[in-house]
């Protein structure tokens, strides 16, 4: 078993990057083969990731050499932990992405544009799969690049508005991702190397070189447009907005996430905290601008009138928790690593019953929910648990996040992030309350039908997750130590 | 191995939701059945000597240790899981999900009392909360959603300076134990502010009369025992001895008899008893002697078994009637004699009358803050009140006061059943052995003689010459219905403003929730100005800008 499970990595990416094509050549027999496809092999990925992720707690890191050829000249896979959790992440929400898609793309897009959608859908999710085990700075650059061009082409497939949304995030996303190649190359031009653990070793020699420095510059900015953290986040609320229903749950989740994950894995697998040890100003400086980003996205959701766009600045905000997390020492990589999945559950839920919002009734604004929680009280409640686990309310998966980041901040003695915690807890209590209050205090509405089983059950989980997962966290605490290990931070 | 009972009673709260007919009946008694003979158990050794620890986990870098009991935590949990009985047998027929509310409240009360470390304390703390708004929830009128709305506000907040304070001291001593705290500045107060929240100290009790009569009759009854009394618990642990709750509990006894005087719903005068009662063992626990503190665990003890029994009287006439208000009330007993006989046995009780339980466990508090003349004088002067409000005023003009202007019969003989269990415990406390028994579980030695000839003579005295004033008074005493119906009256005819302000005051929680409202309405308006969407082009500038910004700092 353990021979198979070191070419699962590999397995993976390339099973989700060949049934894209494959959809594209079953195309021209029938238009209906993509879904299936899809979804039997987001399935298969998830199994594989499981198995992945208890083979590398088990047996420690898989190493992969593409081709027989040896780092640092071929391209290495490396899966350890934090590798091998965040690959569960994406193959979770890309399989219930994938099993909530098929009404609302039935609904969304016409029927002879749906195998092009789920080419792009599997590239998407290989793009993704690909850079949570590479190993490889310039490799990673290209799935990033996979996934952001399949999403964009997704996005836009909405139509008028998306169009323009896409653009924007075309523009944004190429600078973004064009900085983080030339953070590569002027890293491989002071190392010569594009292995990220020959990098890390390199540029431990290197630390006070102005290229290494600039090279950091480019990366952060590079990932931290991508991922949305303000004030790089402008092209997010559209993307989102005008994005059909599924493609907002996995960008939102699985994407959101990766590139969150990307930015962790250069700040702790190539630079290392010792080189925020000797800049601490650096890591100041971040966590003053995530901080402000939490409170800013907050405040951008309160002012929003979409259901949709709220949500978004909320993940905004919430991509401001996990940059502020990286920054603050061993509870802040709990906190982080714990983050990357509880924010995705809850989004997943949220994102999910709004998107059915819309497919039943059109309902974008949160004025057009009035009765809802009597007409249609399991999707209500799916939203209604995500968003109490939002607000982080104990014992939710909300709460852990933000007790890690208390903890994190009275381990490392910066007690201003406390405020900012239950500044953006108060906020959120705002907004999501709005929420919740029209949809089951106001107005009256006759019962209605539930939105279809296969986007209702999706979110009935995820809700039921994002509540339950606090607890479970408890148990789990084992991993984030193993996380924290692998990544030396002590 | 310790059986934790709040664990268990959650447990069963949720195998509710699986039970339907007469096996959910059976379940829904036996939940705190349960628990009182785990307890019980427990007193006799079974799982060994009190005090003993048990149910500890490692968690991250510290030790959770979910039980801990002692003898401060066992007259808690002991009365918790008594009243509970006698409760779920009141509310037998009340709705589903209520029941699977309320068991969870109690459960997670439980929790709180025994918890031994912080973040067990906090997460049954905060379960304890929400639990308590869907049993207030579970009324689903119109006005129990927006009182249920207000009492999560307050609740929240006051779980925030909890868990504020808690992450503090944890930071500055390193213990996460929940124990006698050391004055540490800031994160002392914090808790103390957290807890007083939960204990309706004036003036952060708004919540308590604002959202407790606006439940339905049984959860109302629920609601009575367990939040005021586990952050007297809290209390008691943490903070014996603060002088600042001494003085605070002496006020806040007063205070709750002087606004129960502008009351006209039942439930809400009952409510402002609360307070007032809650205020002796506040003060209790404020003069923090051994005499004291037991003072204050007993009359809670006796406190949670009286004001259920005072809240199912008056729930059981809303049962019947569907109205609360006296002035909409009057002439039940030629109805309902029993449940008037079995309120009566609770007004005493809280009036402290010689042979039922109040009269065991108030004096025994009064009597320790003998030393300090101003917090005795107005513990003794809120007897008074007490007396007059829930002894004389309400059954007066419930049960007699006039003709029936409303047809009633007596409440279901569940209700009456769970009343009479309550009864009977109110009056075997007041007597021998029953307090004797009642002692022997206090925290501290007892050296305490109730049933002395000089106390039982004053207390006679103050309540007899209560009744007279009243008896001569009792039709003055009924021209209170204008005020509520109209809160003019008062500024207008007395040309008084402070009544007026008193007015406003006792209805704070609305008031502030109307305040809130409309400073976020404000808020709206200052949001309603829409930002100009940023283009690309901008978002690139600022990119570059923020660029620039990292790497100037690398030059530094």
């Amino acid at each position: 078993m353990e021979a198979v499970i070191e070419h699962f990595p590999v397995l993976a990416v390339a099973i989700s990057l060949l049934s894209s094509f494959t959809i594209l050549v079953t195309s021209i027999y029938t238009k209906r083969a993509g879904y299936p496809i899809s979804l039997a092999v987001t399935f298969i990925q998830l199994v594989m990731a499981v198995l992945i992720l208890i083979g590398v707690l088990t047996d420690g890191t898989i190493n992969y050499w593409l081709g027989g050829w040896r780092p640092p000249w071929g391209i290495e896979y490396r899966v350890d932990v934090l590798g091998a959790y965040v690959l569960v992440i994406v193959a979770l929400f890309s399989f219930f992405s994938t099993v909530y898609a098929k009404r609302v793309v039935e609904e969304e897009i016409e029927s002879s544009k749906h195998p092009y959608f789920y080419t792009l859908w599997m590239l998407l999710v290989s793009g993704m799969v690909g850079v949570a085990v590479t190993g490889d700075l310039f490799n990673l650059f290209v799935f990033l690049e996979i996934s952001s061009l399949a999403t964009y082409a997704l996005i836009a497939m909405a139509g008028r508005k998306a169009l323009i949304a896409s653009f924007n995030y075309l523009v944004l996303g190429a600078v973004g991702i064009s900085f983080y190649l030339l953070g590569t190359a002027f890293l491989y031009a002071a190392t010569g190397t594009l292995n990220m653990y020959d990098a890390r070793v390199l540029v431990s020699l290197l630390y006070s070189s102005k290229i290494v420095q600039l090279s950091f510059v480019f990366y952060f900015i590079g990932l931290a447009m991508k991922m949305a953290l303000f004030p790089f986040h402008i092209w997010q609320p559209n993307a989102y907005e005008y994005s059909p229903s599924a493609v907002t749950v996995i960008i939102s989740t699985a994407l959101a996430k990766i590139n969150a994950y990307a930015l962790f894995r250069i700040i702790y697998s190539v630079y290392t905290i010792k080189f925020f040890q000797n800049y601490g100003i650096i890591l100041d400086a971040t966590a003053f601008v995530a901080s402000v980003g939490i409170i800013a996205g907050s405040l951008f959701a309160i002012m929003e009138k979409s259901l949709k766009k709220m949500l978004a600045y909320s993940s905004v905000a919430n991509v401001g928790y996990i940059v502020l997390a990286l920054t603050l020492g061993k509870w802040g990589v709990y906190a982080a690593a714990s983050h990357l999945l509880n924010h995705s559950l809850m989004k997943a839920a949220l994102f999910m019953v709004a998107g059915g919002f819309i497919y039943r009734l059109g309902a974008r604004n949160i004025d057009d929910l009035e009765g809802l929680g009597r007409a249609m009280p399991l999707s209500s409640a799916a939203f209604a648990m995500a968003a109490v686990s939002m607000i982080g309310i104990p014992p939710s998966a909300g709460f852990v996040t933000k007790l890690f980041i208390l903890l994190a901040s009275l381990d490392t003695g910066r007690f201003v992030f406390i405020a900012v915690m239950i500044a953006s807890s108060l906020l959120s209590l705002v907004y999501f309350w709005r929420v919740i209050e029209i949809l089951y205090m106001k107005g009256h509405r006759e019962r209605m039908d539930e939105i279809p089983a296969s986007m209702l059950y999706p979110a009935l989980l995820m809700g039921i997750l994002s509540i339950s997962a606090g607890i479970l966290w408890f148990f789990n605490v084992d991993m984030l130590q193993q996380i924290a290990l692998a990544l030396e931070v002590k | 191995m310790w059986v934790h009972p709040g664990i268990m009673a959650i447990a069963g709260a949720l195998t509710l939701l699986l039970l339907r007919g007469r096996v959910e009946k059976i379940v829904f008694v036996a939940i705190p059945s349960f628990s009182l003979s785990v307890l019980l158990l427990t007193s006799y050794g079974y799982f060994g000597q009190i005090p003993f620890e048990d149910l500890s986990f490692k968690f991250l870098n510290f030790t959770l240790t979910l039980a801990r009991v002692d003898k401060l935590a066992m007259p808690f949990a002991y009365v918790f899981s008594i009243v509970a009985i006698a409760m779920n047998i009141y509310a037998l027929n009340s709705e589903k999900y209520e029941k699977v509310a309320a068991m969870i409240y109690f459960g997670s009360a439980l929790g709180v009392v025994f918890a031994k470390d912080f973040f067990t304390f906090y997460v049954f703390w905060e379960m304890m909360a929400i639990a308590s708004l869907f049993v207030i929830w579970s009324r689903g009128t119109k006005n129990s959603l927006e009182a249920g709305l207000r009492y999560a506000l307050w609740h929240l907040t006051g779980g925030a300076f909890l868990i504020a304070g808690m992450a503090l001291y944890i930071n500055q001593t390193g213990s996460i134990e929940f124990r006698l705290f050391e004055n540490s500045g800031l994160s002392y107060y914090l808790i103390l502010l957290g807890v007083m929240v939960n204990a309706a100290v004036p003036p952060l009790h708004a919540w308590l009369p604002d959202a407790y009569p606006e439940a339905s009759v049984t959860g109302a009854v629920y609601l009575t025992a367990f939040t005021t009394k586990s952050a007297v618990y809290a209390l008691a642990r943490g903070f014996p001895g603060e002088e600042l709750l001494m003085y605070l509990g002496a006020i806040m006894a007063m205070y709750g008899v002087i606004f129960a005087v502008l009351e006209n719903d039942g439930r809400r005068l009952l409510s402002y008893h609360i307070v007032s009662q809650v205020g002796y063992m506040v003060a209790g626990v404020g003069i923090g002697t051994a005499l004291a503190i037991n003072g204050a665990v007993s009359h809670a003890f006796t406190h949670i078994l009286y004001k259920a029994l005072l809240f199912m009287g008056m729930g059981a006439v809303i049962e019947v009637t569907g109205r609360s208000k006296f002035t909409e009330l009057g002439g039940l007993y030629r109805y309902m004699p029993v449940a008037f006989y079995l309120y009566m046995v609770g007004a005493f009780s809280i009036s402290a009358f010689p042979l039922f339980s109040g009269f065991v466990s108030k004096n025994m508090t009064v009597y320790a803050s003998h030393e300090i003349f101003v917090v005795w004088l107005l513990l003794e002067a809120s007897s008074i009140g007490t007396f007059l409000h829930t002894g004389l005023k309400l059954p007066w003009n419930v049960w007699f006061a006039r003709d029936p202007i409303i047809e009633a019969r007596e409440p279901p003989k569940n209700m009456l059943a769970g009343m009479a269990i309550l009864a009977g415990l109110n009056i075997f406390l007041g007597i021998y052995p029953g307090y004797e028994m009642l002692y022997s579980l206090l925290p501290y030695e007892v050296n305490y003689e109730p049933y002395e000839f000089g106390k039982v003579i004053a207390m006679s005295q103050l309540l007899i010459f209560t009744f007279f004033a009243f008896w001569i008074l009792r039709d003055k005493l009924r021209g209170e219905e204008k005020i509520v119906l109209d809160t003019d009256w008062l500024p207008r005819i007395l040309g008084n403003y402070l009544f007026y302000w008193i007015c406003r005051f006792s209805e704070l929680s609305k008031n502030m929730d109307r305040e809130v409202l409309s400073f976020a309405a404000g808020f709206k308006k200052i949001s309603g100005i829409r930002i100009k969407e940023i283009s690309a082009g901008y978002g690139l500038v600022i990119t570059v800008a923020i660029f620039a910004f990292y790497l100037f700092l690398f030059l530094i």
